[in-house]
């Protein structure tokens, strides 16, 4: 068995001198022993960096503080010539005359650091013809002004070559302007409500203080007037919902805060007119403020971790090859210019920009994007084809009939879009006991209404059930959970852990089994080869016949024994008639005699399952097999997560041998091992298991993932996966995971510690208030204090977040 | 004491200005990104030292 250079460390904690990742097969520069890096695409962006003295940038790092983590970099291999096309300038360059530049704008990925922001704002200094470059961070927008010739495919190029796959822009602002008018709508309803409560309190304050006559009267009704814009402007979206909810029959959070709201501005203004001076419009526009500014916070936590990934896929896949018929030639174009009726060139490894129908040429396809298969389909003139499927086979001719949003993955990301944006603030036990709760104050408050107006007057009905109102609104649910989940959000993001929702938490918390996919999951995935053997030797190198035929394939085996041959040193040969065929392996003629390299046949169980032959005119010549190690730390962190009371099970399609064989090595028993299963027999496995955990590959195991009640990609491209899955892990690695559960556990606990307190308190000012103890203006001031209370005890959270946010400030 | 019937007033004008400040700057964008410029503060504006440029 030859040994092959490449070390396998499980023991040392290397890392990627560029990413910090820890480095399992260690990459180097030739000639440097300094620097260790754990791909091919951190060593790229490595040397890119140093040969332009840039390395400043791993000093950046150190210095600020990081808002995501991220993984290591994929290499970049586009040219984004069609960006050079003058229907592409037209839509996405903005000229300016005066100056005589001209200024495009990208989405950019992997944005994540300080450092990044250093180097991208640094490019004038190292890129002829750029005059400025302005990065957004929160919403990852790069704004380059260039002068007028340079080529824009050049400084997109040289972009993704850092590391930042860029998305340009159209420069009349169109994804993002949706998003910037609802934040600053927010913005605004909260600046004023924050403005009028606090100059009613200044108001307020004084007849708080005593003050009697005349003057308090009239400062009373400047208290009224200026609750008039919170009144009507900024409280608006709570009345919108508890309308919506309430056509519904749904209870919802926001009824019995609107219900508060107009009965004590109601019976505020009534009040006052008939000469008193007390005024409860303070305590409502600080609710309606607190109530205001938490959801905002938990609105932009959502967003952060998941739209800066997500919104990368809008911008679909870039380049098209599209038949012009004035030149009859085939020529690059900018895949958002395709219309209906297009006819356009897929190349083989190319992702289709757009749903259609092949006209000419056949091949196959890996739709996993769309059915969760990533078994290669077979394709024939007349068969459709879906944006963002990947072309395996042959190039094909393809007439285009659905383009962006009307594709199938465009109505799939819209509609992911939407589900998100109509979620109400509250995990679903809590929603079951707001509920319970809502529908308990309106039931009371009618109860001492009548019993009050029947013992004594109207009155003080009014009044005492006026007070309990105000004093039962529900702010620890209202306020206090956005506010947790918000933080948690946050937390996991920096963490690299991106959840869809807010309510994945509890479903983490509450789920019993983890099922694990083997392949990339517990293992690192990469098939990498574990013993060669040469049963013929001939002229040629059995390495360099196999590193030659796979250089072609698009399969994860070949790609995988593409990358470590080539990493070793092989010499390429020219291959005629090269033919892949999925589950055949490939073939090839180099210098007259045919090749193939296949599973081997004969005798099954001889060999284990992931062992190929290279075979010469149908001769046998070389074994190798292939090894998927587990993960290093693996067995702890599985053991971890049977402490936290999950119990761990291994799910694949893989041979019972090659389970057991994984399964033993991390410590999940035989029963809990399933092997040779198919997608179907997961999807039926999972939906007999109620509360169950699946993590796996987001393309691979996307039905599986969807079933499940919580689904984890922890690989895969992030579109993809998100449309299964409900939370994507950014790092490799199971840690992350362990990470999620344990939060998940503790900000479940936080809310609960929330809830107690809010129903002690409630279930004491309910009574008090029905006795008549407190009256509607102390209410109003026990309201707020209760508000401050359960804001302050969710800060400062459970000694586990607090350890988790200190940890993550260090070590990231 | 009747001088707050100015001063009042006048202090709520003066606040309304400020509100009106704040909603013209949110219009404007101002509010739009929170999160870099207080980053770009922590960077310094020196040209790199060995920076070479790209001349293709």
């Amino acid at each position: 068995m030859e040994d092959l250079k490449h070390t396998h460390t499980s023991k040392t904690a290397l890392q990627c001198s560029h990413c910090g990742e820890k480095v399992v097969t260690e990459f180097k520069n030739h000639d440097d022993e300094e620097h260790v890096f754990c791909c091919t695409g951190c060593r790229a962006v490595f040397n890119i960096l140093a040969s332009k003295g840039l390395e400043e940038y791993y000093d950046m790092k150190e210095k600020g503080p990081i808002f995501k983590a991220r993984g290591p970099i994929k290499e970049n291999k586009e040219n984004f010539r069609y960006m050079d096309s003058s229907e592409f300038e037209e839509e996405f360059v903005q000229y300016n005359s005066e100056t005589g530049t001209k200024t495009v704008r990208f989405y950019l990925e992997g944005i994540h650091c300080l450092a990044c922001l250093w180097l991208l704002e640094k490019l004038p200094e190292f890129k002829k013809g750029i005059t400025q470059s302005r990065l957004e961070m929160s919403d990852s927008v790069l704004s380059v002004t260039m002068e007028k010739n340079v080529f824009i495919s050049d400084v997109a190029k040289e972009i993704a070559d850092l590391g930042y796959p860029p998305h340009p822009l159209a420069s009349k602002g169109d994804l993002e302007s949706f998003e910037i008018k609802e934040n600053r709508k927010d913005l605004s309803r909260i600046g004023v409500a924050a403005f009028c409560s606090m100059n009613i309190m200044l108001y307020a304050v004084s007849i708080y203080g005593g003050a009697e006559g005349a003057l308090a009267h009239q400062f009373a009704w400047v208290t009224v007037v200026l609750s008039l814009p919170v009144l009507f402007y900024s409280a608006i979206p709570f009345y919108k919902s508890a309308w919506s909810t309430l056509k519904k029959g749904t209870p919802s959070i926001d009824q019995p805060v609107v219900l508060a709201i107009l009965v004590g501005s109601l019976s505020g203004v009534i009040d006052i007119w008939n000469g008193k001076v007390d005024t409860y419009f303070d305590s409502l526009s600080v609710l309606v403020f607190l109530l205001l500014f938490s959801r905002y916070i938990l609105k932009k936590a959502q967003k952060k971790g998941l739209d800066s990934s997500l919104a990368g896929s809008f911008f679909g896949n870039g380049l098209a090859h599209r038949f012009n018929s004035d030149t009859g030639q085939f020529e690059d174009i900018y895949s958002r210019f395709l219309k209906v009726g297009d006819n356009i060139k897929v190349m083989p490894g190319e992702i289709f920009p757009a749903d259609g129908d092949i006209t000419k040429g056949q091949t196959s396809a890996d739709l996993s994007l769309l059915s969760g298969e990533s078994t290669p389909i077979n394709m024939f003139p007349g068969t459709p084809v879906f944006n963002g499927t990947v072309n395996l086979g042959n190039p094909v001719e393809v007439r285009v009939s659905y383009v962006g949003q009307d594709s199938r993955l465009g109505q799939i990301l819209e509609k992911i879009q939407q589900d998100r944006s109509e979620k109400s603030p509250l995990l679903s036990t809590v929603d079951r006991l707001a509920h319970q709760f809502i529908v308990a104050i309106f039931i009371i408050s009618a109860f001492v209404l009548g019993i009050n107006w029947y013992l004594y007057d109207g009155a003080i009905a009014i009044t005492r059930t006026l007070s309990l109102v105000i004093v039962t609104c529900p702010c620890a649910l209202a306020l206090a959970t956005p506010l947790a989940l918000s933080r948690s959000l946050n937390l996991a993001a920096k963490a690299g852990i991106i959840i869809k929702t807010f309510d994945v938490l509890e479903r983490v918390a509450r789920s019993k089994s983890i099922l694990f996919d083997k392949t990339g999951t517990i293992t690192y995935g990469t098939l990498s080869i574990d013993g060669w053997k040469d049963l013929h030797q001939g002229e040629l190198s059995s390495k360099d016949i196999i590193y030659s035929l796979e250089k072609f394939s698009n399969h994860p085996i070949g790609k995988s024994l593409t990358q470590q041959l080539g990493d070793e040193g092989v010499n390429e040969l020219p291959v005629s008639d090269f033919i892949e065929r999925s589950g055949l392996g490939v073939s090839g003629t180099i210098n007259g005699i045919s090749y193939q390299i296949k599973k081997i046949e004969g005798k099954t169980g001889s060999y284990p399952t992931n062992t190929i032959g290279l075979y010469g005119d149908e001769k046998l010549l070389t074994i190798v097999s292939l090894k998927d190690t587990p993960r290093h730390n693996a067995k702890r962190l599985i053991q971890k997560l049977k402490d936290l009371g999950k119990a761990a099970f291994i799910l694949s399609g893989d041979s019972k041998q090659n389970v057991a064989r994984i399964g033993s090595a991390v410590g999940i028993e035989t029963e809990k091992q399933f092997s040779e299963f198919s997608p179907e027999d997961k999807h039926e496995l999972i939906s007999q298991m109620p509360d169950v955990m699946m993590v796996g590959d987001g393309a691979n195991d996307a039905m599986a993932l969807q079933k499940a009640n919580v689904g984890v990609a922890v690989s895969g491209s992030v579109e993809v996966s998100l449309r299964a899955a409900d939370v994507y892990l950014t790092t490799p690695g199971l840690e992350p995971l362990t990470n999620l559960v344990e939060l998940s556990n503790q900000t479940l606990k936080l809310i609960k510690r929330n809830l107690v307190i809010s129903v002690v308190y409630n279930l004491l000012g309910a009574t008090l208030a029905a006795l008549g103890y407190i009256t509607p203006l102390s209410a109003a001031i026990l309201m707020p204090i209760s508000s401050f209370t359960v804001l302050f005890t969710t800060l400062y959270g459970t000694k586990w977040l607090r350890h988790f946010v200190r940890q993550s400030e260090v070590t990231l | 004491m009747s001088i707050i019937y100015v001063l009042a007033p006048l202090a709520l004008l003066l606040g309304l200005s400020a509100v009106i400040a704040f909603l013209w700057a949110v219009n404007k964008g101002q509010f739009d990104d929170m999160e870099t410029p207080a980053n770009r503060m922590l960077l310094e504006d020196e040209p790199i030292q060995n920076a070479k440029m790209y001349t293709q």
